[in-house]
């Protein structure tokens, strides 16, 4: 087993480490610093935005150069954090409380130099848990029939849906409106159009791309037009940018008590990477010998969820790479770059696209690497960006996503088409609608119809034989469990604390 | 700041925002129901196109419903007010519109909307939705169009190899035919980005795009 995974591993570095991909990987966690340090545009935003442009490119390098993007902007956000009290990313919320403590102590470099390195002994962690969990996970996953496979997406949208907070009644609309999305245009079987009112447009179906980039690219800017710009105050780094010894003995037991939680808790649908800072902070503080330390500039306060959110970065990959299963937004992107190039995620992939999967895998470590080897030097710089007004930025990207768009298909149509859902987005967030869930039903739609059928074939129409299948019957069991325990009070509360922490 | 939660006046039934979502949500299951109205359901073991989509339809209705009913009855403190900005998607969305009717041409009804290219397209579309912020600066905003659509032209046309349209139909039926099509783009490109350069000399513009005048961040 250790020996076939030393082999794939092997093999994957091959293909990472080839000149494009290595170019495609450093640009990918460049531009996640970039907007990981950039307030107002995160990693879902660009990922969409961005995802046309990778239409030309090569899939292997497209995933790797998004994947760059995502674990990037968690490295970005830290930075931010620290120096301006400003989170650039919802997961590094927490790193504000000690982190910031630590820079107006003048110890802002080693915050920044135990953030960097935590997060890369974690990320190397949990790159080695999705590794090691590949394989395993997806025989478990091609053991499944039809049925199975649908129950266990019904689960993992019953997660996501019920993880991400927000009221559960508008998750769930918003979910299957997603889905119902998925489902307009020919129908797979008879290419009858349905769904479409007449309109040629909706029977090419809804692209991913198109709607991703309205909904969160052009949504993300309406809703930040509404606010005002503040100035933020940054505090210059001043102080060595490495931790001493002393430091890394302080933190070595926070990060890795940090891979470890943020690992587990990435796996998770919704909101596990933001879930695992907290859960990390939570931890060191209540562990810790002196607990008043904490929010002065406790150095475990930092390196404790930097490790988290970044080990949950790259585990929060798991489900999709071995079973299919995106869990957050984010994922359903990746999945849907992958749908564009012809590649279905899942258990097969590991199989059939052995290149993608461990080179995607074994990128993953090293961007982990060159993240920390750029971003230290790069620190002046970043601090530099952050004062680009939004006024300028934001007609750039408006820029980028019209061009962007448009360069796929060199349809106008495709460029309204990202207006309307630009607009429809804003409204959506002004109705505190989730459009998370929207995405996540419209990249599982098509897969839940087909499963459904096959699995009602399967049992020749008899419900009871349907759910006669034990592993079908515990997966939607346990979906129903999930979704009576999030309404009941103290759960909706917990829930809503989480929800906060993200806006 | 945020929306309103006045104490003197309660918020109007038709302002809340769970009423709205409630009733765009239970619409949006009504027209989808309509819709699927001529496909066939099949029967459970082999269900047809349109199983689905009445499902969906069922249970979109349900929620929908519910989170009218929430909307109504919820007291006036769990209420929120449904507030929506004007300038910023309006502006945002003319610009949208402006790029996607002008970069290749749009027949709108008995117009011909012409092909104006990136180099025309590009700058509205800055421009106008660069207005839609309430601190648009609208020297700035040319001062960017000028600089993006040229750097934006080369990169995409001529890096990713992208077959976009750069310049106005008239223009390029106007040019000689020895000019050839490669570089006239290019040149007009350099041309975008050298003139943005210039007027961000001439206003005054430092690295940032911040003038003098701006306040410096403080210490």
């Amino acid at each position: 087993m250790m020996g076939q995974l030393l082999e794939n591993l092997a093999h994957g570095f091959s293909i990472s480490f080839s000149f494009e991909n290595l170019l495609l990987c450093m640009i990918g966690c460049l531009v996640g610093t970039l907007i990981g340090v950039l307030p107002g545009i995160g990693p879902l935003a660009t990922i969409a935005i961005l995802l046309p442009i990778t239409y030309n490119v090569d899939p292997v390098g497209a995933l790797i150069m998004l994947a760059g993007i995502y674990y990037g902007a968690q490295y970005g956000g830290s930075t931010t954090a620290i120096l301006v009290n400003m989170p650039g990313e919802a997961s590094s919320v927490v790193t504000t409380l000690d982190g910031h403590a630590m820079a107006k102590e003048g110890r802002a470099g080693k915050a920044l130099g135990i953030a960097a390195i935590g997060s890369f002994i974690a990320g190397s962690f949990g790159v080695v848990v999705v590794a090691a969990l590949a394989t395993p996970l997806a025989s478990v996953a091609l053991s499944f029939n039809a049925a199975n496979y649908f129950a266990l997406m019904v689960l993992g949208l019953t997660l996501a849906v019920v993880l991400a907070g927000g009221s559960l009644v508008k998750a769930s609309c918003m979910l299957v409106i997603g889905v119902t999305m998925a489902l307009a245009g020919a129908d797979p079987l008879t290419a009858e159009p349905r769904l479409t009112f007449g309109f040629q447009t909706l029977y090419d179906r809804f692209d991913l791309g198109i709607v991703a980039m309205g909904l969160f690219g052009i949504a993300e800017i309406l809703r930040n037009l509404e606010l005002k710009e503040g100035r933020p105050t940054i505090t210059p780094v001043v102080g060595k940018l490495l931790p001493d010894r002393k430091d890394l003995r302080q933190s070595a037991g926070a990060i890795g008590r940090g891979s470890v939680l943020g690992s587990i808790l990435g796996i998770l649908p919704g909101n596990g990477v933001i879930l695992a800072s907290f859960a990390s902070y939570a931890l060191e503080k209540r562990i810790a010998k002196d607990p008043s330390r904490f929010g002065k500039g406790a150095i475990e306060g930092v390196a404790g969820p930097e490790s988290a959110n970044n080990a949950g970065a790259q585990t929060a990959f798991v489900p999709l790479l071995t079973m299919g299963l995106p869990a957050t937004a984010t994922m359903a992107l990746m999945a849907g770059a992958m749908m564009l190039h012809g590649v279905l995620p899942g258990p097969q992939m590991m199989d059939m696209h052995p290149d993608m999967f461990w080179g995607v895998v074994t990128s993953m470590w090293l961007g982990n690497a060159m993240l920390v080897i750029i971003n230290l030097p790069l620190i002046g710089i970043w601090v530099k960006l952050l004062r680009v007004p939004y006024r300028l930025l934001f007609p750039a990207i408006v820029f980028v996503c019209c061009i962007g768009i448009f360069s796929v298909g060199l349809q106008p149509a495709d460029v309204i088409q990202v207006g309307i859902f630009g607009l429809a987005g804003y409204l959506l967030a002004k109705l505190k609608l989730e459009a998370a869930p929207l995405l996540l039903g419209l990249v599982l739609g098509s897969l839940l119809e087909n499963n459904l059928r096959r699995g009602l074939v399967l049992s020749r129409g008899d419900i009871v034989a349907f759910l006669g299948d034990p592993l079908t019957l515990v997966l939607l069991a346990l979906s129903v469990v999930i979704v009576i325990t999030a309404v009941l009070p103290a759960v909706a509360q917990r829930r809503s604390e989480i929800a906060t922490a993200d806006e | 700041m945020d929306g309103n939660k006045d104490t003197e006046q309660p918020i109007r039934f038709r302002a809340r925002i769970d009423v709205v979502g409630g009733i765009l949500v239970s619409a949006l299951a009504v027209l989808i129901w309509y819709g699927s109205l001529g496909l066939a359901v099949g029967e459970l073991r082999y269900f047809g196109s349109g199983f689905m989509p009445r499902l969906c339809a069922a249970a979109l209705l349900f929620g929908g419903l519910v989170l009218l009913y929430r909307g109504v009855t919820q007291p006036d403190s769990a209420a929120e007010r449904l507030v929506l900005a004007k300038r910023g998607p309006l502006m945002v969305g003319l610009g949208i519109l402006l790029f996607a009717l002008t970069i290749r041409g749009y027949p709108v009804g008995p117009l011909l909307v012409p092909q104006l290219g990136l180099l025309v397209a590009d700058p509205l579309a800055i421009i106008v939705s660069g207005l839609g912020s309430v601190e648009a600066r609208p020297r700035e905003l040319i001062v960017l169009a000028l600089c993006l659509s040229g750097f934006g032209a080369l990169v995409f046309v001529e890096l990713l190899g992208v077959p976009l349209p750069v310049l106005p139909l008239a223009v390029e039926r106007a040019l000689p035919a020895g000019w050839g099509i490669d570089w006239p783009p290019r040149i007009a490109a350099i041309a975008s980005m050298l003139a943005g350069a210039a007027l961000a000399w001439r206003f005054g513009f430092g690295p940032w795009g911040a003038t003098a005048s701006e306040g410096e961040t403080s210490r």
